[in-house]
């Protein structure tokens, strides 16, 4: 075997150039082409749950299945929220899907959002709330007030280990002060629904 | 052997580190040429858009022309607003749009993400539409943003390394001439190409460390809830039902002991169910003090009973607007009240207030009902006694020459006026008595001297 000639050195030297801008062009064209012209996103792909996670601990059960309400009548429930993130970022709560009466029970149902720590699913024993809370308020407004994470509200700063958890209470109220018999017996038969959201983002990059 | 063996070593480490730096060199080009012609760059900054595009990675976008479509399935950057940020900061985003709502907003999602942004996006916040991704480019200038400063060195010289490589290799020195025995005479002088190279690798350098591309951040989001739903069924209505025809109702026995030459009149039906006993009371003959039916057991007493605890029920289900100490006396206003103490005292004069209102209600709970001796219940701004409700689960009490007005639903028994006395102590009643015997001992009704009418 002969060491490289002279020849060899310079075909290697001019040779690397051309390949070098080939190489770069193709992964940039590979990648722009993956990214940018796949139409439909990878629903349900497992990136999600690697990299950024919550959970609660409902089980799949309604927070609130109240089915015989009665004036005044008031209620809780709490519920752990737990990050399975990598990443730090911001949990913010707000509502969504406000399903509402004819009658407007949703304007009589008030509803007070808290963050704090201790409690479960099944008692809210323990829970200690931290400052910060949503206010107490009808389904109506809060459906208005707090219908996205821009618009949410008892922000909890999750720091990026996974498996940290905070509690969630909310309490309600079928507030009929000032209304006469004849407007609470208007709501006879009236329901409503709501769905509680919890969504994190992360933080942006520093 | 082992000479050729490392010069041939050195000439693949030297090519490797060649197309190394030409490689770099070719991708920041891309990145950077496409702003001649008013496209821009972005540094990709956090990782919601893997597995295709990755921090550090740039993104070449266009300008989305107002009279292109806005890129449904393709990836934009847009203008996160303040508040949709974690960090309450105006950011762009880039990511991609899934969902056309159909009313001028789109849902974005990051490819990494199980759920969309939920902050829907409107085709003003778009900045640009993404065309060519150049991968890794923008590593180093992500590392001196965030102060990693230890990957930062590690690649920088690495790439000194490569260029000391290249240049040692490709750029013949006095010695390697030797080594080869053949003068290049044709190059141009070693010390201008030395020269070139490391001022070219001093701009890839510092070119990567502060690329002109403002960075973009694609959030991760996840998201959890809950459901939650109410139900308000209804109370029982407030009716008399059956009962409304009825002034005086009993369980056990009703007994109406006024002396003979004193008055006595009702104004409605008496009855008892289940007992059959009614006393004193008769509807026809010479002492008929009853303008209505006598119905000792019967099958219309039994149905009056039934809708008579029905809307004992119906009164007992609501909750209270308020709970007040035992004397009523004075102005109160329509409302549902409870006792503090167990029981209610009318003392005096008892005014119920509609407050212009005909349909107000007044219902009073307690254990125990008394109305004391003289005692009036008067009605005031279109209050109505059709509308006045008192419910005891024990007695109700009226004294001498009161004054009564409601109805009078007692679970124990009642008992009115009962003195010998005389004819002027009337027990005035605009409403009804009914002694609902559902507790025992309960159940009758004893009454003397009654003047009694059905309210309105």
């Amino acid at each position: 075997m002969r060491t490289p000639s002279p020849r060899t050195r310079k075909i290697a030297g001019l040779s690397a150039a051309p390949v070098a801008v080939l190489v770069a062009g193709l992964m940039v064209w590979q990648g722009s082409t993956a990214a940018f012209t796949a139409t439909t996103r990878n629903s349900g792909n497992s990136w999600a749950t690697g990299q950024v996670a919550l959970t609660d601990d409902d089980a799949g059960r309604a927070g609130f299945t109240v089915e015989n309400l009665v004036p005044g009548a008031t209620g809780e429930r709490c519920i752990v929220v737990t990050s399975n993130s990598t990443v730090a970022g911001e949990v913010r709560a707000y509502t969504q899907n406000l399903s509402g009466s004819a009658a407007g029970l949703e304007d009589h149902i008030d509803l007070r959002v808290e963050r704090g720590t201790g409690g479960s699913f099944d008692s809210c024993d323990g829970f200690t709330p931290v400052p910060g809370a949503l206010p107490a308020q009808s389904l109506t407004t809060l459906a208005q007030a707090n219908r996205d994470y821009a618009t949410g509200g008892a922000a909890w700063e999750t720091e990026g280990t996974p498996g940290e958890s905070t509690t969630y209470r909310g309490t309600w109220t079928f507030d009929t002060a000032n209304m006469s018999q004849t407007q609470i017996d208007a709501l006879q038969g009236s329901r409503v629904s709501v769905d509680l959201v919890w969504e994190l983002q992360s933080n942006d990059a520093a | 052997m082992t000479a050729v063996l490392w010069s041939w070593v050195r000439l693949f480490i030297g090519t490797a580190a060649q197309i190394y730096l030409v490689m770099i060199a070719a991708l920041a080009s891309i990145a950077v040429i496409p702003a001649l012609f008013g496209w821009h760059a972005t540094v990709i900054e956090t990782g919601s858009m893997e597995p295709h595009i990755a921090p550090g990675d740039v993104v070449v976008l266009s300008d989305l022309p107002a009279d292109r479509p806005v890129p449904v399935g393709g990836v934009v950057q847009f203008t996160s607003p303040a508040g949709a940020q974690p960090s309450g900061v105006e950011r762009p985003v880039l990511h991609r749009i899934v969902i056309d709502h159909e009313d001028g907003t789109y849902a974005t999602a990051g490819d990494a993400n199980a759920e969309v942004d939920s902050t829907p996006m409107i085709r003003d916040q778009i900045t640009g539409q993404a065309r060519l991704l150049v991968p890794f480019i923008g590593l180093p200038a992500l590392w001196l943003g965030a102060g990693q400063h230890l990957p930062l060195g590690l690649w920088a010289a690495a790439t000194v390394a490569a260029l000391l490589l290249t240049l040692a290799v490709f750029v013949p020195r006095g010695h390697d001439d030797e080594d080869d025995g053949v003068s290049d005479t044709q190059e141009p002088p070693a010390l201008a190409r030395r020269g070139a190279m490391t001022v070219a690798g001093v701009a890839v350098l510092g070119g990567l460390t502060g690329l002109p591309a403002a960075p973009s951040t694609a959030a991760f989001t996840a998201r959890t809830g809950t459901a939650a739903s109410w139900r308000y069924v209804g109370m029982p209505p407030i009716t008399l039902g059956r009962a409304g025809p009825f002034a005086l109702l009993a369980s056990t026995r009703l007994t109406d002991h006024t002396p003979l030459g004193h008055p006595s009149s009702v104004g409605g039906s008496v009855g008892s169910h289940p007992g059959l006993a009614v006393e004193g009371l008769q509807s026809s003959g010479a002492r008929r003090n009853v303008f209505g039916t006598v119905e000792p057991g019967t099958a219309a007493a039994a149905n009056a009973m039934t809708d008579a605890r029905a809307l004992e029920s119906a009164l007992l289900a609501r909750p209270a607007t308020a709970s007040r100490p035992t004397v009523l006396t004075g102005r109160i206003t329509p409302g549902i009240y409870t006792s503090s103490t167990g029981a209610f005292t009318v003392t005096g004069d008892l005014t119920l207030d509609a407050q212009g209102n005909p349909a107000a209600q007044f219902i009073f709970r307690a254990a125990t009902i008394t109305a004391t001796d003289s005692s009036r219940v008067l009605l005031s701004n279109l209050a109505r006694a059709a509308h006045v409700y008192w419910t005891a689960t024990g007695n109700i009490t009226l004294g001498i020459s009161t004054t009564a007005r409601g109805t009078y639903l007692a679970r124990g028994n009642i008992a009115a006026n009962l003195t010998p006395g005389s004819p002027t102590q009337r027990l005035t009643l605009e409403g009804r008595l009914i002694s609902l015997g559902t507790t025992s001992p309960g159940g009758t009704i004893e009454v003397n001297r009654p003047t009694t009418t059905l309210p309105a």
